[in-house]
């Protein structure tokens, strides 16, 4: 079987939101956040503006696929797939609707354009203060315990039993540790194949995923710090819901049912 | 319908929010739709962000992304933004300044400043092993007698100010308990009746252990050379005035407990080693009416009386906190006298046996018995702690909030923060750690037979 090497101005054309993934980070936030500038702003940006956008249509014109959206669009585009869309399901209890995840991303990335640190970490910060928020927590525990992918209810469970878990749960997520382990629980378990696809893709080091090492800077925490209390809250888990329940597991009788 | 559709159905479940899932195309679709920008939505972003901003750029100062001079510190990565050098004059006047002053101050992200909560309990932490080091290697008596001082003034305002993690008992060892406690309040309560001079009582106090001991010792000898009734009117004379002036000793205060170590375990020693002598003047009368088996364990009941005893005076210097048994103190007390006088009415060469047991031996079985007592007791509490230690050590590795608090004397104490209260050390170096009270709480006087 012979292979047919494609030429060099024979490029695969990827979608526009991955194609301008080329760009650097902090073009793709003077993209998206150019309608959110003030006056004053977007005359002080204006330049690095103008070369975004000239950088961005090149990128378009010559790596993506046929689009009717304009350049901004695609950056915006681009922060709701990479930065938005993989945080849903981490942080997404955490806020009222998918909507208002974009938009705190937009925001992040309008911090960025003006302060100048990387987005990531503007929306990492913007992500821990809502998980510190002791009430959000507290109403997005119960959308952590409604997955079944984390902890399943046996069939016996009443809703006595349910009630007191809910409440144990509770009490682990108030404390400050347990929390990014939770998180960190829902990514390993909800997104191995979406990190490793974002591993492989051109937005490699890009994407805005809560990640475990950017989530242990954040809280002054060493990563194997943070691993290790992820380990410690799985068995913690684990043996709370044996105590709670008293099965010694779960597996066969929720594959029963 | 999807498992999530399913769990969320269950009962107890079928109430709660129903969350976005990344699976779900049209969730997808709402995250990535729409990428026009309206003015309205411009202007609540830039609202958003101006309100937000100090509480962000604290978190991002703690996390090194942002320094103190206002510049951003990327740490250099391919595609990360610039240096705010470059950008400063974009920032508009009310960016760096602090929230506006009508929304006053920002209490709640205080309490969020779990940072600073951790240093906090890193630090205490660290002060107090430092205080143990000094406590047990330190060359200067003083400095060994004020660190002690020190760390039980701080260990008494950690367990003042939070609250005690403790497994419940089993249900019979509650059952026996509240026997036990009953028993206890009747010997109080009777012990507060009748006229007693307060002189004498306290007389009592400071010298009784040693006359209870000497009255044991004549009763050993009057026992060995057979002089029955004077032996009688001995152990009957010490159970007597060990029941009479016998005052309630005060309960052990926290900071004792906290401090773990009992000078009471003196007393105990020589009251179960004057019981011990007196059963073996009875064990040696057993021998010489003929019933030589049941002398030699007769005495060493008393023996292991005494081994027992000290087994659980041991376990509760070393913060097991068994509470004080009275059982075995009222059975003693009227076993004893009863055997020595039923050897002078009934001997055992005469009719001194009851179902082929001579009466002494009959208080050598019971002293057998409150010793086994006393063994399982020590060995019970010892799983008990046991159990709250892998507990406490787990709640160290998990909880940020949890205070493990390790004494020399064995003490684990596993605490839930509950409330605000103080700070419990000076972090500062500057201000000496100051103890506060004597040692005057940790010698109380201790009543005869407390043990």
């Amino acid at each position: 079987m012979s292979k047919t090497k494609a030429r060099p101005d024979q490029v695969e054309r990827v979608s526009p939101e991955l194609a301008i993934a080329r760009l650097d980070l902090r073009q793709l936030c003077l993209l998206a956040v150019n309608p959110v500038l003030t006056a004053a702003e977007r005359q002080a940006v204006g330049a690095e503006h103008a070369r975004a956008v000239a950088e961005g249509e090149r990128v378009l014109d010559r790596y993506a696929t046929a689009t009717d959206l304009g350049v901004e669009e695609v950056a915006r585009v681009f922060f709701g797939f990479y930065h938005a869309f993989p945080n849903l399901g981490l942080v997404g209890p955490f806020f009222d609707d998918a909507a208002e995840l974009r938009e705190t991303v937009l925001v992040a990335a309008y911090d960025s354009v003006l302060s100048g640190v990387d987005v990531r970490h503007e929306l990492h910060a913007r992500l821990w203060d809502r998980i510190c928020d002791e009430d959000r927590r507290a109403e997005a525990v119960r959308c952590y315990i409604a997955d079944r992918q984390l902890h399943s209810f046996p069939p016996s469970a009443g809703r006595e039993a349910v009630e007191r878990y809910r409440r144990r749960i509770d009490t682990l997520m108030a404390t400050a540790e347990c929390v990014p382990a939770l998180l960190a629980t829902w990514a390993i378990e909800r997104h191995r194949d979406r990190l490793q696809d974002l591993a492989k893709a051109h937005v490699k080091d890009k994407h805005g995923l809560l990640e475990l090492r950017a989530m242990a800077r954040l809280m002054r925490m060493k990563p194997n710090t943070l691993t290790r209390a992820l380990i410690r809250f799985r068995a913690r888990l684990g043996e709370e819901m044996r105590l709670l329940w008293n099965i010694e597991k779960t597996d066969h009788e929720d594959d029963e049912r | 319908m999807t498992a999530h559709d399913r769990t969320a159905n269950e009962p107890g479940t079928a109430h709660l929010r129903v969350c976005p899932r990344p699976d779900d195309a049209d969730v997808a679709a709402a995250v990535v739709a729409d990428p026009h920008l309206d003015r309205a939505t411009a202007a609540r972003l830039r609202d958003t962000s101006r309100r937000t901003r100090p509480r962000i750029e604290r978190y991002l100062l703690a996390a090194g992304h942002l320094s103190a001079t206002g510049s951003a510190s990327d740490g250099g990565r391919p595609g990360g933004g610039r240096r705010r050098s470059t950008v400063v004059p974009l920032a508009p006047a009310g960016r760096a300044t602090p929230p506006v002053a009508d929304e006053g101050p920002d209490v709640v992200d205080q309490r969020r400043d779990l940072t600073r909560r951790d240093q906090v309990i890193l630090a205490l932490v660290e002060q107090i092993d430092e205080l143990h080091r000094r406590r047990v290697d330190s060359p200067s008596a003083r400095e060994r007698q004020i660190a002690a001082k020190a760390l039980g003034e701080a260990l008494y305002r950690i367990v003042a100010g939070y609250q005690e993690d403790y497994e419940p008992p089993h249900r019979a060892v509650l059952a026996l308990r509240r026997a036990d406690r009953a028993l206890g309040r009747a010997c109080e309560r009777l012990a507060a009746r009748g006229p007693r001079r307060q002189a004498l009582v306290r007389w009592w106090a400071r010298v009784g252990q040693w006359v209870r001991l000497l009255l044991a010792v004549a009763s050993l000898v009057l026992l060995w050379h057979q002089v029955l009734v004077a032996a009688a009117v001995t152990v009957g004379a010490r159970a007597l005035l060990s029941a009479g002036l016998y005052s309630p000793a005060p309960p052990p205060s926290r900071r004792q407990q906290v401090l773990g170590y009992d000078p009471g375990w003196v007393v105990v020693f020589y009251t179960h080693a004057g019981d011990a002598a007196i059963l073996t003047g009875l064990g040696v009368g057993l021998h010489m009416a003929g019933h030589t088996v049941w002398g030699i364990a007769t005495a060493f009941a008393g023996l292991f009386g005494v081994i027992a005893a000290m087994l659980r005076a041991l376990s509760g210097q070393h913060g097991f906190r068994l509470e004080r048994c009275w059982f075995d103190r009222v059975a003693m007390t009227v076993v004893l006298p009863t055997a020595t006088i039923g050897a002078v009415l009934a001997p055992p060469e005469g009719h001194g046996m009851v179902a082929g047991v001579p009466l002494a031996g009959g208080a050598g079985l019971v002293a057998a018995f409150i010793g086994v007592c006393e063994v399982g007791r020590a060995f019970y509490y010892a799983l008990v702690r046991r159990r709250l230690f892998r507990r406490a050590a787990e709640a160290q590795g998990v909880m940020s909030d949890a205070i493990v608090a390790h004494t020399a004397d064995g003490i684990v104490v596993n605490l839930r923060r509950d409330g605000t209260r103080p700070e419990l050390l000076p972090l500062d170096p500057a201000p000496p750690l100051q103890a506060v009270g004597d040692d005057s709480v940790l010698d109380p006087e201790r009543g005869p037979g407390s043990r």
